[in-house]
């Protein structure tokens, strides 16, 4: 995208010992995390905000 | 209160209890694949024939939806017009945003997406999701960068699971 300075990590740069730990949760496992840290780092980002 | 992102599991646990059908895609898609991401807001693809369109409708009033962002001069609920045409709508329901795309960018529908999904059942819920190898061709052809972020981290977990 034109003007995102966000850089695509490489594969290898993939710490696949983090995926191994995440595919050993379930489906609603993951939901229920994915959904609690958008949350926390919505509310943080608020609070810089507001800073 | 509609919070600014969305509880996944709140959200697919009421369109399946409302019958709605539909395919999760996006970034909540490549969390049940395995990916270690936060996604602000669930993305579905439903299905657009007559019932089920109705279903979808009831499952977004008693979700008490609007088109987001929600101001003052703009609290404009979805109805089914909106949901019979082919675009995107950004929605927020008490349980977060919710994208419903009617299409896709490359204009694919329900119809052309289901036999690129698989249905995945965890205790009791049942939902269908886009299959991996199909996330990936999404994600890379959007040319987005938030996509493309994503593409490596859903690569290698293909490579792990083939």
């Amino acid at each position: 995208m034109e003007g995102d300075e966000t850089t695509q990590p490489q594969y290898n740069e993939i710490d696949h010992s983090l995926l191994d730990w995440y595919r050993e949760l379930s489906m609603i496992e993951r939901l229920r995390a994915a959904s609690k840290a958008a949350a926390v780092l919505e509310r943080l980002a608020r609070a810089a905000r507001n800073r | 209160m509609r919070p600014a992102t969305a509880d996944l599991e709140a959200l697919l646990r009421e369109l399946v209890a409302a019958n709605v059908e539909f395919i999760v895609v996006g970034g909540a898609a490549a969390v049940i694949h395995g990916a270690p991401i936060t996604t602000q807001n669930l993305d579905i693809v439903p299905r657009q024939d007559a019932g089920g369109l109705e279903r979808l409708l009831a499952a977004l009033t008693a979700l008490d939806t609007r088109f987001r962002p929600v101001r003052l001069d703009r609290d404009l609920a979805p109805t089914a017009e909106h949901l019979a045409g082919g675009g995107q709508l950004n929605l927020i329901t008490r349980h977060g945003p919710l994208d419903v795309l009617l299409r896709l960018h490359d204009a694919r529908g329900y119809d052309e997406l289901i036999s690129h999904s698989l249905e995945i059942l965890d205790e009791d819920l049942r939902i269908r999701v886009i299959d991996l190898e199909t996330l990936i061709e999404i994600k890379r052809s959007t040319g987005r960068a938030r996509d493309l972020q994503v593409v490596p981290l859903l690569e290698a977990i293909r490579d792990r699971v083939r």
